[in-house]
């Protein structure tokens, strides 16, 4: 089975990225690896090798701030997602 | 026949502390079957009814006894006293400091000497193993967070960071099986997407927010299996850590025991989960119970919930007061949560693996 990919980022309330997020695929998607990403000094996240389908993605900042998207991953290519938190 | 079974799916691959892969793999009895026949059966040890768990409510409040679930089964006790009996014939038995209870039930999870050491130095402390206050906070869904991670056996289970290899950086979960061995998934410790083995994973037994209490622990020994690393099968999703030889810490905290139980003990069983999901504050563990809502060959399904991070959480059961792990959490998804299950070529390797960290 072909497989895509998500990429994103992670902003804060300014649209600043936010290093050190975590970043997981929630329970409303398909079957995934339960293991959680942390972003990087420049806010970006992805998670490769998924099946096709629409995910549900959850960033939660040390604070506390969150927030939650959805996309759609297709057979091939990249599915890109901005995360913008909220308090 | 062709050479399908060449290469045993279960065949131990490592990736030591040198940073190479050891290209001779140690080879596992084949086991193509994934029948139940033969398997090796808990102990079950002496009745000690625990109360099932959680509270339910929305305030902090300070919980007294058990908080894990005891699935209450039929079993043979006839067995467990005869057992029991064996043992207070014996010599060793005959020791008042000794509880025979406990000596059997930690002989039969294959507990080394210090675990058992550390258990019976709480008992004559506390009076009683299964009297363990534990204080939650009961949030609005169903998991328990887990205050009292320097009690056992939450302080077995660790918050892992990983690096990966290609530098991106991961949380999961494990859980100590010897003074310096953790399980996990094997996509906690092999990572397809991003150049395979792992840079390294810090360790952080009984982790609780920014309170490390038993320190951290830099790892960069890995065992998977060859289902996993070159195969990439969801039912081979499986591994361990093996910490360096200054870093024995499963001999402080203790360590979990482990079982591969038959398809019919397993239906409806309840059990346990706990690991440290990245939806709630970071380093935070969290615990959850449930009935297995399905048995396969190799995995065990429920609707725990759980989250990123917890990759890699011990499913375990608790019968009298023994704790076996049957699973090792692995994938979240719609149609319910799921495990590797420890099956027979599971167990063996999970057994050499412990004797890796003895």
């Amino acid at each position: 089975m072909s497989r895509g990919r998500i990429e994103g980022l992670v902003l804060d309330r300014r649209g600043r990225p936010v290093a050190g997020c975590t970043v997981m695929l929630t329970g409303a998607s398909p079957d995934h690896p339960d293991i959680a990403a942390l972003t990087g000094d420049d806010g970006a996240f992805s998670f490769l090798d998924l099946e096709p389908g629409s995910y549900e993605v959850l960033a939660r900042a040390e604070d506390g701030a969150s927030e939650v998207g959805g996309v759609t991953v297709r057979a091939t290519g990249t599915s890109r997602l901005e995360l913008r938190l909220a308090v | 026949m062709s050479g399908e079974y060449r290469t045993d799916p279960d065949g131990i691959e490592a990736q030591d502390e040198d940073g190479d892969t050891d290209p001779s793999v140690e080879e596992t009895e084949n086991d193509r079957s994934v029948s139940n026949e033969g398997l090796e059966e808990d102990d079950g040890g002496e009745s000690v009814p625990s109360a099932l768990g959680s509270e339910g409510g929305d305030a902090e409040a300070a919980a007294g006894g058990p908080l894990e679930q005891e699935p209450a089964e039929q079993f043979d006790e006839s067995r467990l006293e005869v057992r029991q009996e064996e043992l207070l014939s014996s010599a060793e038995a005959e020791d008042a400091s000794r509880p025979p209870y406990l000596l059997d039930a930690w002989y039969a999870e294959y507990a080394d000497p210090s675990t058992e050491a550390l258990l019976r130095r709480e008992l004559r402390e506390k009076g009683n193993l299964d009297d363990m206050l534990i204080e939650v906070v009961i949030g609005t869904d169903d998991r328990v967070r887990i205050q009292a991670t320097r009690s056992f056996p939450w302080r077995a289970i660790c918050s892992l960071l990983i690096t990966a290899r290609d530098g991106s950086r991961w949380i999961g979960t494990g859980w100590l099986i010897s003074p310096r061995t953790l399980i996990t998934a094997g996509h906690v410790v092999f990572i397809h997407s991003r150049g395979g083995w792992v840079r390294s994973i810090d360790v952080i037994p009984g982790r609780n927010g920014a309170d490390r209490p038993f320190g951290t622990c830099a790892a960069t020994a890995f065992r998977s299996v060859r289902g996993w690393t070159q195969s990439r099968l969801r039912d081979f999703d499986y591994g361990a850590i093996i910490l360096p030889t200054s870093c024995p810490v499963g001999g402080q905290v203790g360590t979990f025991g482990f079982a591969n139980l038959t398809d019919q003990t397993l239906r409806d069983l309840t059990v346990n989960l706990s690991g440290y999901p990245g939806d709630k504050p970071p380093g935070t563990q969290w615990w959850h119970a449930r009935r297995l809502t399905q048995v396969t060959p190799r995995t065990i399904v429920y609707n725990i919930d759980s989250a990123g991070g917890q990759s890699g959480s011990p499913v375990w059961r608790l019968r009298n007061g023994l704790r076996h792990a049957v699973g090792i959490h692995t994938n979240g998804s719609l149609s319910g949560n799921s495990a590797t299950r420890i099956n027979r070529p599971v167990f063996r390797n999970l057994t050499s693996w412990r004797q890796e960290g003895v």
